[in-house]
């Protein structure tokens, strides 16, 4: 088998490629070549992937995961492609867009546009106790008590994590995430 | 290979042992070679396989997260490992995302496939391992991972293995030469030793040497004493064999059995000593085959041999025949031959082993035995009397021809059958007399009558007796009979002949008597007691001379003893055939005697018979007498006789003379007359010329009787001396005289085949002539035909002459033959009336008869005797 490589492996090398281009058709995957919120929307699914929620929060008695976006949304059509069909700890992914951080509730992540930003700081104390993830590409949101930041470095989408944020509201971040964040700060959250 | 069979045990036991090892360590070597590659390649495999599950899990969130550094670092790790020779990974669309060749250079390769449902792939090429992993991340498929890795380690393992593998070898190749050698002394040296032995025992023959034993305690020691064993049985069995071998030779030669035995395969023929011996040759001479031993076969007996002996090879009959054998001195042999074939399939012969016995003994007993038998099967066949000898349940098992034709069995097949089946009809004493002698009694009977199923009777004189086995036990009957109804017959014929003879004794005329050596009278019948005066119980037992006078009793005694040594039976006593007889009375008388003797169980017996011839004697005198007278008035008559004879003579020669001398002057007168007539016809008047007819007629007339006379004088008086003639002759020539009358009369004349006699030829032929010329003359209207006979009656011919004439009335029979005597006038038969004169005269001259038998108008036959 092994001497007779050449031909045979080339031949398998291409099904195989064939097979990963329609694979790569039903997956999120980041790519250069996506745009901005295109490549967030799939960071925010892959966000769920690395958490885990407390056995007895709110959002853990839904039968659905949800992904909620506060605000206006930037992400057009991309996240409700990226989500479509996929599925964590075995709930169906749902994207719902809310305009008021009372409807929150429910909501494993929650992505708080910029155009609130002026606002942050009273929709993160009305979060409280939540356990959601909270996700925003509003600068400073880690200081000011987000949990997952976005942050453009060499035109690279990339992250910073208030890992102390996370731990105040039971959620338990993998460390393989915070692996490849850019920055994971412990600071204590402002107003305690 | 030749080479390595040559090689001692030692060598072969070494090169056995480290072949061995060697093959042992270098097949284990290869395959724990073998199973290392394979196995370190697993180990490879799974070694990368799990390094990129590791690798592909702490890539998961840079690949997620789009952290090629990240990435990167997690590679590098892999860095530390020598064998990496490369590390990339790759996104889900198959781009490449993170990685390094050790190397440095060059860019990611093209991330190879994975067949679809398989979560990684791997293959082998240029000695390197090259294997990619798909990652997956909470059930999706996030990264794929890809190495290649080079497999020096597996290289540097192999060479380790190789080196340590020879040097294993060469350490167990040592091994194993010094063992074999070391344990080569506990096995080689005794097998060695035991095949010198083993050696010694095949050349040399001799079983008794022993291998030596050996110190060890192994299956060599086994084999020697095994060895040893078998030498000893051996030995003992050779012994046997050439004690068995020297009695088989010794019975051979006292049984004259010989033996032999062929090999097919490789044709070799063995023969024991006594073949030799049976054909008479040396052993060293001669050749043991089939083709040398057919030159000692006699040519009869060759072809048979062969055939014999091709039969049993090819298992078509067995051999067993008999042959003879021809020895050197010429003498022969009789043998008889037996093999057994040994075939590996029907008609394919292995192994011949035969025996050939001398039976000449035997076969010349045998032959003996079948000629005495035969011989006396001949003796009983041909024995003049009815015998047969049966078995115990009374089958013929030999009969004498006699026996066959006594009991009228011709044509008929009785041996082997049962008596009573051949003579159904036996009477029932006849079974008890056969069940008696079989039981052991011996029978006879001198007369017995036997009635045939045709009903004549006949008489037998039988006797039964049983015939004994060797072992005494009675094997059947002889029964032995004789056909005596001849002899009953003859002595009822000598009975009755007796009774005959003795009434021709007491009847008869002549007195009879018989008398014993001692001249004492037996027998004296009623005749001679009349004879004699004396009553036979007074004569019997008594001498004879007392019925002689004393003056001839001496003679008589002599005579008769004469006669007795004679050997004549019969003859009359007494020269002038009368001898003299005395009665009781003492009168002597005359007796014409004859005698008789004959033998009687060695004594003579003398039977005479005698007449009485005193009135004979009488008679005779008186008639001795007359004889007498008779001879004087005989004594006239014959001179009477010579007398007439003389004057016969006279006559004859008076007539002789008186018929020629008148024939002249006849002669005279009739030429003139004669003359007369020619000249002075019808000068003269009439009556002259008849006067002159008649003179010349009478003249004529007288000459012919004269002539005639003369002929018939000349019969007796110049006949000629007798000669053997052929009568065929005689009447040819006479017939040649008549043919004038033949012609003329168209006559037929034949006659039977005709003897040759002595006679006067010319008289004969003059006897034919005229009774032929007779026949001839004297014929009615039809031609005449006249036959000549002849036959022989005792000692004469008897001649015929028949004609078919007129014939004679037998009043004239007589008269016919006498001189001029005719019966016919001239005018109607011409003749002088003597041709039958002179034939009488000529026949009665030759001592014949003459002689006719006729009736008037039916022919005459004249006959005629001649002394033969």
């Amino acid at each position: 088998m092994i001497r007779r490589v050449g031909k045979l492996s080339r031949i398998s090398l291409a099904i195989a490629a064939v097979a990963a281009c329609l694979l790569a058709s039903r997956t999120l995957a980041i790519a250069t070549a996506h745009t901005e919120y295109e490549v967030k929307a799939a960071y925010l699914y892959n966000f769920g992937r690395f958490v885990e929620w407390p056995q007895n929060s709110a959002a853990s008695h839904e039968n659905e995961f949800t992904i909620c976006v506060l605000g206006h949304d930037p992400f057009g059509p991309a996240l409700d492609a990226t989500i479509s069909g996929e599925k964590i700890d075995g709930k169906n992914v749902v994207a719902r867009r809310i305009s008021k951080v009372e409807e929150a509730a429910g909501c494993r992540v929650i992505f708080i546009t910029p155009t609130k930003g002026g606002q942050m700081k009273g929709i993160l104390a009305a979060l409280g106790n939540s356990s959601m993830l909270t996700v925003s590409d509003m600068p400073k949101f880690v200081e000011d008590g987000g949990m997952v930041e976005f942050v453009m470095t060499e035109e690279r989408v990339r992250f910073e994590i208030n890992l102390t944020a996370a731990r105040q509201v039971g959620l338990n971040l993998s460390s393989e995430l915070l692996k490849v964040a850019a920055r994971v700060t412990q600071a204590p959250i402002q107003g305690e | 290979m030749t080479r390595v069979r040559d090689f001692s045990i030692t060598q072969k036991l070494t090169w056995m042992n480290m072949l061995v090892s060697g093959t042992a360590l270098l097949l284990a070597t290869g395959a724990f070679l073998g199973y290392a590659r394979v196995v370190y390649r697993q180990t490879m495999v799974r070694y990368l396989t799990m390094r990129a599950r590791v690798v592909g899990a702490n890539c998961v969130s840079a690949v997620l997260f789009d952290d090629p550094k990240g990435a990167g670092d997690t590679l590098s790790a892999l860095r530390a490992d020598e064998h990496i020779v490369g590390a990339w990974v790759y996104t889900p669309q198959g781009e490449p995302f993170a990685g390094f060749w050790r190397d440095g250079g060059g860019s990611a390769p093209r991330m190879p496939a994975i067949a679809k449902g398989k979560p990684e792939a791997f293959w082998f090429a240029n000695d390197q391992l090259m294997l990619i992993r798909a990652i997956t991340f909470q059930g999706k498929l996030t990264a794929f991972v890809f190495f290649e890795s080079d497999l020096n380690e597996l290289r540097e393992r192999q060479v380790r293995y190789l080196e340590i593998g020879a040097l294993v070898l060469l350490a167990s190749l040592l091994t194993a030469f010094l063992a074999s050698r070391f344990f080569g002394q506990f096995v080689a040296r005794p097998i060695r030793a035991l095949f010198d032995t083993a050696r010694a025992v095949s050349h040399d023959k001799d079983f008794s040497i022993r291998a030596a034993a050996t110190d060890s305690h192994d299956e060599i020691e086994v084999l020697v004493r095994a060895f040893n064993e078998m030498l000893e049985q051996i030995q003992e069995r050779d012994e046997a064999v050439r004690k068995s071998a020297a009695s088989l030779a010794e019975a051979q030669q006292v049984a004259h059995v010989g033996s032999w035995e062929w090999n097919v395969e490789t044709d070799r023929a063995w023969w024991s000593d006594e073949m030799y011996r049976l054909y008479g040759v040396e052993p060293g001479e001669f050749a043991p085959s089939l083709e040398n031993a057919l030159t000692r076969i006699p040519p009869a007996d060759r072809e048979m041999v062969r055939k014999g002996l091709q039969d049993g090879y090819e298992g078509r009959k067995p051999i067993d025949f008999d042959h003879r054998i021809v020895l050197a001195d010429g003498s022969e042999r009789i043998v008889h031959a037996r093999a057994a074939v040994a075939a590996a399939e029907p008609g394919k012969p292995v192994r011949v082993v035969g025996i050939l016995q001398d039976i000449t003994a035997r076969k010349r007993a045998e032959i003996a035995v079948r000629k005495t038998e035969e011989m006396l099967r001949f003796f009983v066949r041909h024995a003049p009397a009815a015998i047969a000898m049966l078995d115990r349940e009374m089958r013929y098992l030999v009969v004498s021809e006699r026996w066959i034709t006594d009991y009228r069995l011709e044509g008929r097949s009785i041996l082997g059958l049962c008596h009573y089946d051949v003579f159904p009809d036996l009477p029932e004493p006849w079974h008890e007399i056969y069940e008696r002698c079989m039981r052991g009694a011996v029978e006879t009977c001198e007369e017995d009558p036997f009635p045939h199923p045709d009903g004549t009777l006949d008489w037998l004189r039988w006797e039964v007796r049983p015939w004994r086995n060797v072992d005494d036990s009675i094997g059947g009957i002889i029964i032995f009979s004789e056909l005596i109804t001849e002899r009953k017959r003859s002595e009822e014929e000598l009975r009755k002949s007796q009774l005959q003879l003795a009434a021709v004794i007491e009847t008869a005329m002549d007195g009879i008597i018989k008398v014993n050596e001692e001249q004492r009278i037996e027998i004296f019948n009623p005749s001679a007691e009349t004879m004699f005066g004396c009553k036979a119980s007074l004569a019997l037992g008594r001498p004879l001379d007392f019925l002689i006078p004393e003056r001839y009793r001496d003679a008589h005694g002599e005579h008769i003893r004469l006669f007795g040594e004679s050997n004549v039976t019969r003859r009359t006593m007494g020269k002038p055939g009368i001898v003299w007889g005395k009665r009781a009375n003492g009168d002597e008388f005359p007796i014409e005697a004859s005698i008789a003797q004959a033998e009687v169980a060695g004594r003579k017996m003398y039977t005479v018979i005698l007449r009485d011839i005193t009135e004979r004697k009488r008679a005779e005198d008186t008639l001795n007498k007359r004889t007498e007278e008779l001879a004087q008035s005989q004594q006239t008559l014959e001179q009477k006789v010579q007398e007439l004879a003389r004057s016969n003579a006279d006559l004859e020669q008076f007539a002789y003379i008186a018929s020629h001398d008148l024939q002249e002057p006849l002669r005279t007168v009739a030429s003139f007359a004669q003359l007369l007539q020619r000249r002075y016809k019808g000068k003269l008047d009439s009556n002259a010329d008849e006067f002159i007819h008649y003179m010349v007629d009478g003249a004529s007339r007288m000459q012919g009787l004269i002539n005639d006379l003369w002929a018939f004088s000349r019969v007796g008086s110049r006949g000629k001396e007798f000669a053997p003639a052929d009568f065929a002759t005689i009447v040819e020539l006479a017939l040649s005289n008549l043919q004038t009358a033949i012609a003329e009369s168209h006559a037929e004349v034949t006659h039977d085949p005709l003897p040759t006699l002595k006679c006067d030829g010319a008289q004969l032929a003059q006897v034919f002539q005229n009774l032929v010329g007779n026949g001839i003359k004297f014929h009615n209207s039809q031609s005449p035909h006249v036959h000549i006979g002849a036959i022989r009656k005792d000692s004469e011919w008897v001649f015929s002459v028949k004609d078919n004439g007129i014939g004679i009335d037998p009043q004239f029979n007589q008269r016919i033959f006498e001189v001029f005597q005719r019966l016919h006038t001239r005018k109607e038969y011409p003749g002088s009336g003597i041709g039958l004169s002179i034939t009488k005269k000529i026949v009665e001259r030759h001592g014949g008869r003459i002689w006719v038998e006729s009736q008037p108008g039916e022919g005459a036959n004249f006959l005629f005797t001649l002394p033969a």
